[in-house]
């Protein structure tokens, strides 16, 4: 059945409205472009120095795998881009803009977009809502005019209805609808997770662990539905993840963490050759 | 033949009335609503008064409460400032009463957004402590208002075109105005992205921030809103009441608005709220005045005083344990019931 079916309509998702960014996803040539470039970035916790002068940039249209062990500082720097630390030093660019400043609901609306490790989702909502609420940032209104449903607002809530479909349509999300999210198996909740940062149509999607907890089968269904955002959308994507046969599989380059700073970088069959990595991983 | 309702848009989806059913209680509803002053005279008229005039102060709370999952203890200070913009401008500037009642509600909404500010940082038990203390801070306020203890409203500041507002009928339908209106408005305020917004906003606040909503923003017009309604319902109750005292706006009332929210539904701003104001303010005041009679007969006095507060605060506990998600909850449970009825699913 999976085969059969289109999963994913492109002509469709680019619904013509004025406030639409539709061309992001077009098919275009990459642009050799870093989008996101941090710079010497600090972050302590009380003495202990969790990001230890990081400078890693993420170029358009490529899977980049942040690993390393455990308390590596990985999910702490991936904090830092998305704003939700203020790093002690350093600074974060994205497309040359300093965003060190910006709070996190601006930068969503800039084209970065993330999942979390343990499926941060609004446990109350059904699937629909919550895909819909990282639409929010777009919204067109202010309480006078959603308290009278003004025919904006009415479009409006159509168009993200609509974009929130297309996405559910891409991660085969059709059957949990209109399901409660808390109640949903955790290889679904990471699935709504991604549809609910790809429904923003971000430019990269930084994933903090997206493997952690899945079984087999839903860790395949889930790199499968990474690589077909990738190649149909051009999407690109940080996996911050500890799974090595995940990360070497399916990434473009590496880059590797330990006790907060960076120990290697490059491609995949390179990196877990490198003897650095090796004893960061096995220990001595 | 389809075996059920299908919706072929999105806004068929979106709508209120989605079912057959859902038109059905609209006229029977709206028909009662009508015609109620034909059957309900005297006490019963200004019961129904009273419980759209706490309907639209529940709902308020339901939006800050429910939808945003901000506690509020101060949510009858609210309620206050309403009733007390209404008293002072109609006393001292001898403004219309009725046409103060806009007022009323903004002045709660701004007392209601300085009440969020708190919210910024705290959260839970916190955020309830703060709400306590603005509580006591308004109600010690309102008592120096009116060191007389009660303010009368003009009477004729209660009249438009030679229509008396004050009681019966006239206040009836201007009160069933006021709540359609704001009822239909908090529906769509809930079904809209701010009320998303919100709804994430309790569920989880750091992925809400994440996720690219502003946190402290929807926060604010949580409270905001909530104290809008609220001072809309003080304003009517000014108008109802004979006299305003800080009284009728302690602790105990935004305990008991509180408990009409959890009750009810919370989070189902409209129908939960109405179904807790139902059982909470019509329910126990027809059924207290049949009850400490007989509960005085049986000499025990002191139960028959506090019967109210013991009974509210069992039922609170009871439904945070056993029914979160309050009665609306329950009913939902039985309508599925008798939906699937004779099979089991």
């Amino acid at each position: 059945m999976r085969g059969t079916r289109q999963l994913f309509d492109v002509e469709s998702w680019k619904v013509d409205r004025v406030w639409d960014k539709g061309e992001l996803y077009k098919k275009r040539p990459v642009k050799p472009e870093t989008l996101v470039r941090t710079e010497h970035i600090l972050v302590e916790f009380g003495g202990i120095r969790a990001v230890d002068d990081v400078s890693i940039s993420v170029r358009r249209g490529e899977i980049l795998g942040i690993i390393g062990p455990n308390g590596a500082g990985k999910t702490s720097l991936l904090n830092v881009i998305s704003g939700f630390y203020k790093p002690k030093h350093g600074r974060v660019y994205y497309k040359g803009r300093d965003i060190t400043r910006l709070p996190p609901h601006e930068r969503v609306k800039l084209g970065i977009s993330r999942t979390f490790q343990h499926s941060e989702l609004f446990m109350g909502m059904n699937v629909i809502e919550n895909i819909m609420v990282g639409l929010h940032p777009w919204a067109r209104g202010n309480p006078l005019t959603y308290a009278l449903w003004t025919p904006g607002v009415v479009e409006w809530e159509e168009w993200a209805r609509e974009r929130a479909e297309h996405v559910i349509d891409l991660l085969d999300l059709h059957e949990y609808r209109y399901h409660i999210v808390g109640s949903l198996p955790p290889g679904v909740q990471k699935r709504v997770d991604l549809a609910r940062a790809l429904a923003q149509e971000p430019e990269v999607v930084f994933m903090d662990e997206p493997m952690a907890g899945l079984t087999r089968e839903e860790k395949e269904d889930l790199v499968r539905a990474i690589i077909e955002v990738y190649e149909t959308r051009g999407v690109t994507f940080v996996l911050v993840e500890h799974d090595l046969e995940v990360v070497t599989d399916i990434c473009d380059r590496l880059v590797v963490m330990d006790f907060g700073k960076v120990i290697a970088e490059g491609p995949p069959e390179e990196v877990v050759n490198n003897p650095l990595v090796v004893k960061a991983y096995l220990g001595s | 033949m389809p075996a059920g309702v299908f919706k072929e848009t999105y806004r068929a989806d979106m709508a209120h009335l989605r079912y057959p059913i859902h038109w059905a209680g609209l006229v029977l509803g709206a028909g009662l609503a009508l015609t109620a002053p034909l059957y309900l005279q005297g006490y019963y008229l200004d019961q129904a008064i009273l419980f759209m005039i706490f309907l639209i102060a529940a709902v308020g709370l339901n939006i800050t409460l429910g939808l945003a999952g901000l506690i509020s203890l101060a949510h009858a200070a609210l309620m206050g400032a309403g009733a007390y913009t209404v008293a002072m401008l109609a006393l001292k500037a001898g403004f219309n009463a009725v046409l103060a009642i806009p007022l009323a509600g903004v002045a709660a909404a701004v007392l209601g957004f300085i009440l969020s500010l708190p919210s910024f940082k705290l959260k839970g038990y916190y955020l309830a402590m703060a709400s306590l203390a603005a509580q006591f801070i308004l109600e010690y306020f309102y008592s120096l208002l009116a060191p007389e203890q009660y303010i009368t409203v003009p009477f004729e500041t209660k009249e438009i075109a030679g229509v008396f507002f004050g009681e019966g009928v006239p206040l009836y339908y201007l009160a069933l105005a006021i709540t359609v209106l704001l009822l239909l408005a908090a529906g769509n305020l809930a079904r809209s992205s701010l009320g998303r917004a919100m709804k994430a906003v309790r569920d989880n606040d750091v992925a809400a921030e994440i996720v690219g909503i502003n946190v402290t923003r929807t926060k604010a017009l949580a409270f905001t809103i909530g104290g809008f309604y609220a001072g809309i319902a003080g304003g009517l109750y000014a108008l109802y009441s004979a006299g305003i005292g800080w009284e009728g706006f302690t602790l105990l009332v935004s305990i008991e608005l509180l408990g009409m929210v959890l009750i009810g539904g919370p989070g189902r701003v409209v129908w939960g709220s109405m179904l807790g104001v139902l059982v909470l303010k019509t329910g126990w005041t027809n059924l207290e005045s049949s009850l400490s009679p007989l509960l005085m007969d049986m000499g025990l006095d002191i139960i028959a005083s506090t019967a109210k507060y013991i009974v509210l605060g069992t039922l609170i506990a009871v439904f945070i344990i056993l029914e979160p998600e309050g009665l609306i909850a329950v009913l939902r449970r039985v309508k599925e019931y008798l939906r699937l009825w004779p099979y089991s699913y």
